[in-house]
Formats: structure tokens, sequence, C-alpha cells
């Protein structure tokens, strides 16, 4: 009960304050697109090429949202006819995909965020002992002033994502500037980082019932990594 | 490679550069693919037309390998990954597999590796090996580099002769620091920003 009542709490702020609001839902998308790219992932009938086309659009979906959340500075150009208000980048982007899922979001995302510093993170939770191991990581330098985006489509159980904010908080990282980007989550995976690091945004196209015992997400759509790398 | 080379460029340059690279390397493998004919209708007669012959595995190796995945996406819509990472320690020549994550293999899979600098060629002996335990014939393997150092090149021709090698530059040689000259530089910290 508890976790259907915190869920409910995280939508009601999402529709009467976007911007300060920790869980966003892509809404900025059209609703039946973003409809429509998770009913082809989710349905196990979708073929590899299908459900990696998918990938890239909701990819482009949730790049899109991710922009609205990251301050630009103004800036004055000129038309062919006349001087005109534009924004630009304020902060440098890094984008963080966690091996092996993550790295699917990547090549969409670096359309949107074309100097944007690529960091990679891979660990492997042992789930007896809850001890992580890196088997990977290379950040690129942080100042403190990027904005990190964190690219991993699945938040389960919220194990790993836990394990990587808590290193770019230890790396310097400022952490009302991080994103945290999923295709689908777990409720439970929201409450966790909810609990532990509220300032960081989470922007996502579903949430799902639950975890089962196995710590999948249901509905969900299986495992992703399986599924755009065809290794089921 | 003019402009991958050209230490000026910026990285958005370097990335948009080495995709269009990547394009022309996928094309270039398809030429050494089996394929078999096939038949059709179009909307008006019957007619012939090819196939691949084999499933396609893409084989990237971490990290920069990834940056090749999307482009060969296109020309093998249906092909499987198998991801792998691995360090190389020169001194005792172990390899530690921080990373290996197959598709289904057999020797009916065509076997596509995807590493941008071949150097050395000790990263890439680890890998054929490792394809050669899951019963991969040498025949049905294509290596594709960017750019090739000739000490990599012939490391991977005296144990894998019948290994293809695609690549667009064969250069000079490798400096004691193992790096290919004249080369690119570290190609993974120019495209991912982290020199």
């Amino acid at each position: 009960m508890k976790t259907a009542k915190a869920i409910a709490a995280v939508f009601l702020c999402t529709q009467t304050a976007l911007a300060t609001d920790q869980l966003i839902e892509s809404q900025n998308t059209l609703r039946n697109g973003k409809e429509w790219f998770t009913t082809g992932l989710r349905n196990k009938n979708t073929s590899l090429s299908k459900y990696r086309e998918l990938t890239d659009l909701v990819a482009s979906a949730l790049a899109l949202e991710t922009m609205n959340h990251i301050q630009f500075k103004n800036i004055t150009i000129e038309t062919q006819l006349a001087p005109i208000a534009g924004i630009e980048e304020e902060s440098p982007v890094v984008l963080l995909p966690v091996i092996r899922s993550g790295l699917s979001l990547l090549p969409t995302f670096l359309k949107y965020y074309q100097n944007a510093k690529v960091g990679f993170v891979g660990l492997a939770r042992d789930e007896e002992t809850a001890q992580a191991h890196w088997y990977y990581k290379k950040l690129p330098a942080l100042s403190g002033k990027e904005y990190i985006i964190i690219l991993e489509p699945m938040l389960a159980t919220g194990g790993t994502a836990l394990l990587v904010l808590e290193e770019l908080k230890n790396s310097g990282a400022d952490m009302n500037k991080i994103i945290f980007v999923s295709v689908v989550c777990a409720p439970e995976g929201i409450e966790k980082i909810n609990a532990e690091f509220p300032s960081v945004k989470i922007i996502t196209v579903g949430v799902d019932s639950h975890l089962n015992d196995k710590k999948f997400i249901v509905p969900g759509l299986g495992d992703f990594g399986d599924r755009y790398f065809g290794t089921e | 490679m003019t402009k991958l080379r050209d230490k000026t460029i910026s990285r958005a340059e370097f990335r948009k550069t080495a995709e269009q690279l990547t394009n022309i390397l996928a094309q270039e493998a398809m030429q050494h693919l089996q394929t078999e004919s096939t038949n059709l209708e179009t909307p008006l007669a019957q007619t012939t037309g090819l196939k691949l012959a084999n499933p396609v595995v893409l084989v990237p190796i971490l990290r920069s390998g990834i940056t090749m995945v999307h482009s060969f996406l296109h020309y093998f819509q249906n092909a499987t990954i198998g991801v792998v990472g691995l360090k190389r320690d020169e001194q005792t020549a172990q390899a530690h597999w921080y990373y290996e994550n197959f598709p289904p293999l057999s020797d009916k899979h065509q076997i596509i590796i995807l590493d941008p600098m071949l150097a050395t060629g000790g990263t890439a002996l680890e890998t054929l090996k490792k394809l050669q335990q899951h019963g991969i014939p040498q025949k049905k393997i294509l290596f594709v580099a960017m750019v090739c150092a000739p000490e990599g090149l012939q490391a991977v021709q005296k144990e894998f002769p019948d290994v293809k090698i695609i690549t667009a530059a064969v250069d000079e040689k490798l400096n004691k620091d193992k790096f290919i000259i004249p080369g690119l530089g570290d190609f993974g910290d120019r495209y991912f920003g982290t020199e």
C-alpha cells in the first residue's frame, strides 16, 4: 500500500509542478506516439529489427524531453532579415550509458547533444552478497558544472542506479544536474532513487506495475538488452 | 581518413566523419559475405535476387567498437550482437575478459568484429581465439578496423590466415607506447571526449 501511495503522490506532483518534480513522464511527446512506441517494445512478437527502430524513436522522444530540464542561456542571432532571440546550451553535457543496454540509446542522444562527452559504466551485482563489481568505469573529467544524463532503459530495483549515482556524487558531480533516463520503470526503483537522491530527475515513458520475484519489471518488455542485441 | 587524422577537428565533426567512414566499411564488408540466390515476385513478374547466406553476428569490442554498431545495423538489420570487453596485460600476455555476452553461435554464423584500431593485434587475437572456441571457422570471420598497424595485421595473419581484414588505412608503424603512427590518436578518447 505504501508503494501505491508514494507513486500516486509523485504523479500528482508531476501534474502540478513539472519543472521541480523528480519523476517526469515524457508528456511533451504526443501521447499516441509514446503509446505506440511502448506497445511495440512490449509486444513479445516484435522482430529484432523493428525493436531497434522503436528504440531509436523512443530515444528521440526521451532526448527531446531531457532538453526541457536543462538550463539554456539566451543569445541573440540574426536571421536573414532581422536579429532574434535564441538559446544555446549553458553547461556542458555528459552522456553516461550503463553497459550493456544503455548503449542502445547513445547514438540517438548524440544526435541531440552533438558536443557531449561520453562516460561509460558497467557493473554487475552479486544478488546474494549485494556487493557490486565494477567491471568498467570511464568518466570524462567532471568540474561540477556538467549536466549528466544517465542512460539505462530499465529502472528495476534501482540497485545499479544507486551505485552509479553514489559514484557520481563522489566524483564531484552536481546532484541537481543529473537526469536519469529510462524507457520503463518499476515503482520500487523510483522510490529508491527518490529516497536517497531526491534532486535527481527521472525521465521515462512508462511506470509499470511492479517487480516479479525474479526482479523483472511487470508487465515491462522483457530483458531490454537481450531483445535489442538478440542474445535471448 | 584525412579529417579523422586531423587533430584540429571538433568532437562533433570527428563523430560525423567516423560515421561516414563506418558506412563505407559496412558496404565493403557486404562484398565479402556469402550470398545465395532467392526467388521473389515484383508486382509484374517473377525474378531472382540475392540474400545473405548466413545470419550475421556483429561483435563490437568495448569501448571504441560500439561506435560502429549503429551504422552496421543499417546494413545488417537482423544481425545479432555479441558485446565483448577485454584488457590485455602486455607483460604476462594474459587477457582479462571483463565483459562477454554472445548471442547463440554456431558454424553457420557470419561474424563481423568491429574495432576502429588494430594496433598490436593483442585484443584481436584474444577475440579470435574466443570465437574459435565457440566453433566459428576462420573463413566466417571478418575483422573491420578503420586504421591498422602492420604489426597488428601480421599478428592476425600469422595465427588466423583465413580471417579477412577490412580497413580504410594501413599505417606506417607503432611507436614505443604502441600507438599507431601517424594514426589518429586514441580513437575512443577523441570520440567520447575523455582525453
